[in-house]
């Protein structure tokens, strides 16, 4: 039972893991506090859609540094890019602010010197200029396509072929 | 709101990952696709970038080469990237940086004196300010440039003022003792102009850290005994009292700087750095928040000048280092170093900077 007096909340993953966490890690996922808020007495066990048990493993990780104060030390380096989407979309569904904001910087980080046709792939969008509009735009903001350290674009690679 | 991405990323998070890039790379994703493209003018979006780059502050230094003649170029030191260069070439002039504030830049042409420019450096954005009627090289004295500079930019109202303030002498005549102040208003786009009476002295320091915070300027003093404030509401001048008794202060250098939207004074003694800040600005009631020992940099105090700081950092700028202090970890971190001999010290022309997507025009 989910009774005041108990300290553990029971979170169902969608790969079915059950997770026992601390209240006051339960309390930072504010779509986890807003079921509890509305449960009545009788809800024993949350289940969260769209987390898996590596995605809880992660924020448990988080949790356990930013409470020693170093969640500074908290890396995601080690997921690749689909790996971190997943996870980003999880922590998004729990609405947990704090690693929200690090784990969209981590993606914004990975994104930054990156070329605009890698950007569209990994989002997933279709070029809808046509070929005018976009030499319009690019000429206007070519100054934020100099660079040595940033990614050429594909279409200038052939060009230079 | 149309989906931004393929349907698997929903909006919110995709504008969240946008807000979190450096400038280039958001212009860049200007050409993603058309609605990233109006993206960029969203009001919701943009608000959301400068409340993101509120949170890190950034110094602007001018740094001039003594090898390269009348070289000079920006240099911007943040705490997430470090370094990088900063341009000002799409003004098309020879311009120095009088003010900074919320993102805006107020720029005084070298060539042309009393030609002064308001721009974005991130957006690439500019306006030149139309010539004030005045004649302004026989307005102000000594030397015919107006001795404050100051910049309120209001990013909630999109709107500026820019206040040009000296010292009066009718051409030909000795000076008069009158204290001239121009006002320009951006969405008037005019000037008004304010007479007063007073007699104030400024240090270098003192001109470039000029604050702006509920709707008005502030300024320090040469005699640091009190604060020069131009309340932009009523356009009146006041005078408002510094923490501490000036005869307790003295020997301490003290420096005004804006802390999270309030007004904060840096004292600087031998051993310590002592920071105040105006929590209550109407009832006048100052608090220290940090007292920051020296010990660490025992031998650069003497020539250490703190530029513009956060909850969590402050920079400071020496003859030729940019450091950062984390108040929270006590650590201090050079962050910049200049490599050859320079003619100025990176202090004199050192300004707080945070990038913005203000619209200037």
């Amino acid at each position: 039972m989910a009774s005041s007096s108990s300290n553990l909340i029971s979170l169902k993953t969608s790969d079915g893991t059950v997770f026992k966490v601390e209240r006051a890690l339960a309390k930072t996922m504010k779509t986890v506090q807003a079921i509890i808020e509305e449960a009545d007495a009788n809800i024993y066990m949350i289940p969260i859609h769209n987390v898996f048990s590596h995605h809880m493993d992660m924020i448990i990780d988080y949790y356990k540094l930013s409470v020693a104060g170093k969640s500074k030390e908290f890396s995601v380096e080690k997921l690749d890019n689909d790996e971190l989407k997943d996870f980003l979309l999880a922590v998004h569904y729990l609405n947990m602010e704090d690693l929200f904001e690090v784990l969209t910087q981590a993606v914004a980080d990975r994104l930054e010197k990156k070329s605009v046709g890698y950007v569209r792939k990994y989002f997933g969008i279709e070029n809808d200029f046509t070929p005018e509009e976009y030499a319009a735009i690019r000429k206007k903001n070519d100054w934020a396509f100099k660079g040595d350290d940033i990614e050429p674009e594909e279409d200038e690679e052939k060009q230079e072929e | 709101m149309e989906k931004l991405g393929d349907g698997i990323f929903p909006d919110e998070v995709v504008m969240q990952i946008l807000a979190r890039l450096p400038v280039k790379s958001l212009f860049r994703s200007k050409t993603v696709c058309k609605l990233w493209y109006k993206l960029t003018f969203d009001k919701y979006f943009i608000q959301l970038y400068n409340d993101v780059s509120r949170k890190n502050p950034m110094i602007l230094v001018e740094i001039s080469d003594s090898l390269l003649e009348c070289k000079s170029s920006l240099i911007c030191v943040d705490n997430l990237r470090g370094v990088f260069e900063f341009s000002l070439n799409f003004l098309n002039d020879r311009v120095k940086v009088r003010a900074s504030c919320n993102g805006l830049l107020c720029c005084s042409s070298i060539p042309d004196m009393g030609v002064y420019y308001v721009c974005n450096p991130v957006t690439r954005e500019f306006r030149l300010l139309p010539k004030s009627r005045e004649r302004p090289v026989t307005r102000f004295y000594p030397d015919g440039e107006a001795t404050l500079v100051g910049l309120a930019c209001d990013p909630a109202f999109q709107k500026f003022n820019v206040v040009l303030a000296g010292s009066h002498r009718t051409f030909g005549h000795r000076p008069d003792g009158k204290f001239i102040c121009l006002v320009f208003d951006s969405e008037l786009n005019k000037w008004r102009k304010l007479i007063s009476f007073q007699d104030e002295h400024f240090t270098h320091m003192n001109k470039n850290q000029v604050v702006f915070v509920n709707n008005a300027l502030h300024w320090l003093t040469v005699s640091s005994s009190y604060i020069l404030v131009l309340d932009l509401s009523c356009d009146i001048w006041k005078k408002m009292s510094l923490p501490y008794d000036p005869i307790y202060g003295a020997g301490n250098r003290t420096y005004l700087l804006e802390l999270d939207g309030c007004l904060s004074v840096i004292q600087i003694s031998e051993a310590w750095m002592i920071i105040w800040v105006l929590k209550d600005y109407w009832k006048d009631e100052w608090s220290v928040v940090d007292k920051v020992s020296l010990r660490c940099i025992r031998g650069m105090v003497p020539g250490i000048f703190p530029i513009s700081q956060t909850s969590e950092y402050v920079f400071l700028a020496t003859h030729k280092q940019v450091l950062v202090y984390h108040r929270r970890s006590q650590v201090w971190k050079e962050m910049y170093s200049v490599k050859y001999s320079s003619t100025l010290p990176l202090w004199f022309s050192a300004h707080a900077y945070r990038s913005t997507m203000f619209s200037c025009n």
